[in-house]
């Protein structure tokens, strides 16, 4: 698609007689797409992928007034980018109501197709609403092509209802001619909330105004005015998540930050360098729980706190649901030190408000009273720890409880032989039928946060849907997982699972009305 | 992934072949629409919930085809689905259907899931009056024919057409439609984003259109899983689908007027 607007440019604007060679010779900059102007301080709307992965952005008006322009915010989900050139007094483009919009209405297009100096605009109709996933766009019968991408679709009466994209795919899988897609201005809203007050009362009001008469004469003129041309220079390296993956292959000596062990995944690091880590996340913890005491709030009995900050989730090395490696801030909570036992579980269901597991052998074994509860529900553990006055943890807070902040492979670092070992301790005879084995985990297995047996004994449940695609569009901050799903998350295993499972990054799941004899939990709770 | 206890016994997908959708002429009135935004995005809510409502009921008899095997059907009463019904609906919508009066959603919408409550608690309540003592066993009463009855009765009752349909159907009656085809080829794709429908309400249609997808569970497998080609004990061959694939959707076409 760039390649096709770069030759077409080039090769129309040759036939046009010469007019771009007005362009500064180096860097050539190239026509990337169209926006519309929405704020007369200099705050241009496009679609997020005219200017994705650009070096440099300039804005050039229909006066040909040209000027760089910074990113102020995007929307990737919705295919929209909000744009900022240093300058005042622009003619902008008021804006309407999406929800207004009637299907068969009248709209214009306006833009620069093929990268061209002259504004094009085309009429058309709505002809659908169309959902595909997180987008919902209209679908228009306007003329459109490559350039255009990113200019606004207007009402007849002159207002912004629509930017045009070209990042949804029609069911037939296949752009028919002579239609595109236009993402409703209603979903430019979170973008728009960035420039200072900006007037969103204004919003489907011009009809009014010009009644009054402010005569402005042609509105189709008014909308050539306010639509703007956007060049850019792409960078030559892939997307941002990737080259920052690329770096941390290579192992380069990241930018220290505190903590410092953020920085970048320990991944393969020895078992010096984990030890340091673990030093720092215990000091940052002690640290926290002192804070706490001295404002006088005691700590939570079998819990462990864990202190705000980023950490690292993920995996580039594991299946495709644990990508990209990516870098979280969660908010400081605390989590069970160890999973709920069978012993702990009995006392909600004597008090009658827990269903007794789905298999009952384990859990009336007194034997067993310390050992994990299993064989329950996602039900059944959230409704425990409602019960007990907490919450589940979300997978987030799970992995980094298990984990600790540098991205580490399992909760003890990166060794393999610690799964060895007990395997072998196992085998030995010790092991019990249901495979839900000694409390007495290794001390070694515990996480630098000092929580045990999230590696080694049972899967837990966690708060999150699960999908598969979820980190690829994770908020950064105390992200809570899908808001619809089918399966519910299962974290951590039992030694018999496979390595890759028993990764402090691995990500199961399943039925929530499914149990089994490997499936437990654990709760958490906010910390003040 | 985390295949653990295989169970007994059927599935939610597209089968039984017991009911037959009956022919949805009349739908596509001629005349175009010239409905709001607004309009289209209620429509599609009402859709959407409705499609989530009848999957929360194959869900409800997913989780008790032990029950219902186990007592020759007897074991639901229409009571106690309706009380699971409820539940999984919350769970999944975040709607209580006790309390629709209190919420925000539109006249219509509260109707119809009121309605589709109403048709699947009745189809649960037929199933025991019409189970004769001597049906031991499995009785083939599973989610996809589930499904199928509440939905041949829901067209009947409201004119809004619910349908289970996959690439891939047992029944002939559920193949899908052209644009059935194209989103559930969409939802087929391991990069489409999991539990996000599919929809379009055009210009020149009197319906709103939607797909929502499916995805195997782990009774469905008894039916649909591996190993590919070999025949279940409904007499159709295994689709060779894994536990959490895509297995079909719930197409449902809405009415603009009611």
């Amino acid at each position: 698609m760039k390649i096709l607007l770069l030759v077409l440019g080039l090769l129309l604007g040759t036939v046009d007689g010469g007019k771009t060679t007005e362009r500064p010779p180096l860097p050539l900059e190239k026509p990337a797409g169209s926006g519309v102007i929405v704020h007369h301080d200099g705050y241009v709307l496009t679609a997020h992928h005219v200017v994705a992965n650009a070096k440099r952005i300039t804005i050039v008006t229909p006066g040909e007034f040209r000027a760089p322009a910074v990113l102020v915010s995007v929307d990737v989900e919705h295919d929209l980018a909000l744009l900022k050139v240093e300058t005042v007094g622009l003619s902008e483009a008021p804006l309407g109501y999406a929800g207004e919009v009637k299907l068969d209405q009248e709209v214009i297009a306006v833009g620069f197709q093929f990268g061209l100096r002259e504004t094009t605009i085309t009429r058309g109709h709505v002809v659908a609403v169309r959902t595909r996933g997180v987008q919902r766009v209209f679908q228009v019968d306007a003329a459109v092509n490559p350039g255009n991408s990113g200019g606004a679709i207007f009402n007849r009466q002159g207002e912004v209802v629509g930017i045009l994209t070209t990042k949804f795919t029609h069911p037939s899988g296949i752009v028919p001619e002579g239609m595109a897609f236009a993402v409703p201005i209603s979903y430019a809203t979170p973008l728009l909330a960035n420039i200072p007050d900006f007037d969103f009362s204004a919003i489907g009001k011009t009809r009014k105004e010009s009644k009054k008469g402010k005569g402005h004469g042609d509105p189709v003129l008014e909308m050539a005015r306010t639509s703007v041309r956007i060049e850019t220079i792409r960078m030559s390296e892939p997307p941002a998540v990737q080259s920052q993956s690329a770096a941390l292959r290579s192992g380069q000596p990241s930018v220290p930050r505190a903590p410092a062990s953020v920085a970048r995944p320990n991944e393969g690091a020895g078992e010096e360098a984990i030890d340091r880590v673990n030093a720092q996340l215990q000091a940052d913890q002690q640290e926290a729980m002192k804070r706490l005491l001295d404002q006088g709030l005691t700590p939570l009995p079998g819990m462990m706190l864990i202190p705000a900050g980023e950490f690292l989730m993920g995996m580039e090395d594991g299946l495709p649901d644990a990508r990209p490696l990516h870098r979280l801030y969660l908010s400081a909570y605390w989590i069970d030190q160890l999973g709920v036992t069978n012993g702990q579980y009995r006392v909600c269901v004597d008090g009658g408000s827990c269903l007794p597991p789905k298999v009952r052998v384990a859990f009336d074994d007194p034997q067993l009273e310390q050992r994990p509860v299993t064989d329950v529900t996602w039900m059944q553990a959230r409704t425990y720890c409602q019960w007990a006055g907490k919450r589940l943890p979300t997978e987030a807070e799970w992995e980094k409880a298990a984990r600790g902040t540098d991205g580490r492979r399992y909760s003890w670092g990166n060794s393999d032989e610690v799964i060895q070992k007990s395997r072998a301790t196992l085998t030995d005879g010790k092991a019990s039928a249901n495979g839900v084995e000694p409390v007495g985990m290794p001390l070694s297995a515990r996480s630098p946060y000092g929580v045990s047996g999230m590696i080694g004994l049972v899967s837990e449940w966690v708060k999150d849907w699960y999908a598969e695609d979820f980190y690829r569009a994770s908020p950064t901050r105390d992200p809570q997982g899908p808001l619809r799903g089918t399966f519910r998350v299962l974290r951590g295993g039992s030694w018999m699972e496979r390595p890759l499972e028993l990764r402090a990054g691995y990500r199961g799941w399943d039925e929530m009305t499914y149990w089994g004899p490997t499936l437990g939990f654990r709760c958490a709770t906010d910390a003040p | 992934m985390r295949r653990r206890l295989p169970r007994m016994l059927a599935c939610l997908l597209i089968g039984g072949g017991l009911t037959a959708i009956p022919p949805t002429v009349g739908f596509e009135q001629s005349g175009r629409s010239s409905l709001p935004f607004h309009t289209v995005l209620e429509l599609e809510q009402t859709a959407r919930l409705l499609a989530v409502l009848l999957d929360s009921g194959r869900a409800v008899i997913n989780d008790n085809q032990m029950v219902l095997e186990g007592s020759q059907g007897k074991g639901l009463t229409p009571e106690a689905f309706e009380r699971q019904l409820v539940d999984m609906f919350r769970g999944r919508a975040g709607i209580d259907l006790h309390e629709l009066d209190d919420t925000v959603l539109a006249p219509r919408t509260k109707r119809l899931l009121r309605a589709l409550v109403e048709t699947s608690r009745q189809v649960i309540a037929d199933l025991r009056r019409d189970l004769q003592p001597q049906d031991a066993g499995f009785t083939g009463f599973i989610p996809a024919v589930f499904g199928a009855r509440v939905s041949a009765r829901f067209t009947d009752h409201t004119g809004v057409r619910l349908k289970q349909t996959s690439l891939t159907p047992r029944n002939p009656a559920n193949r899908p439609d052209a644009y059935e085809r194209g989103a559930l080829e969409a939802f087929a794709d391991s990069a489409y984003p999991r539990e996000t429908v599919i929809s379009e309400m055009t210009a020149d249609s009197a319906s709103f259109r939607l797909m929502f997808p499916l995805y195997a569970t782990r009774h469905c497998l008894d039916c649909h899983g591996e190993p590919k080609g070999v025949v279940d004990r409904m007499g159709y061959p295994r689709e060779g689908l894994v536990l959490g694939q895509n297995a079909g959707a719930i197409s449902v076409l809405l009415p603009v007027k009611p």
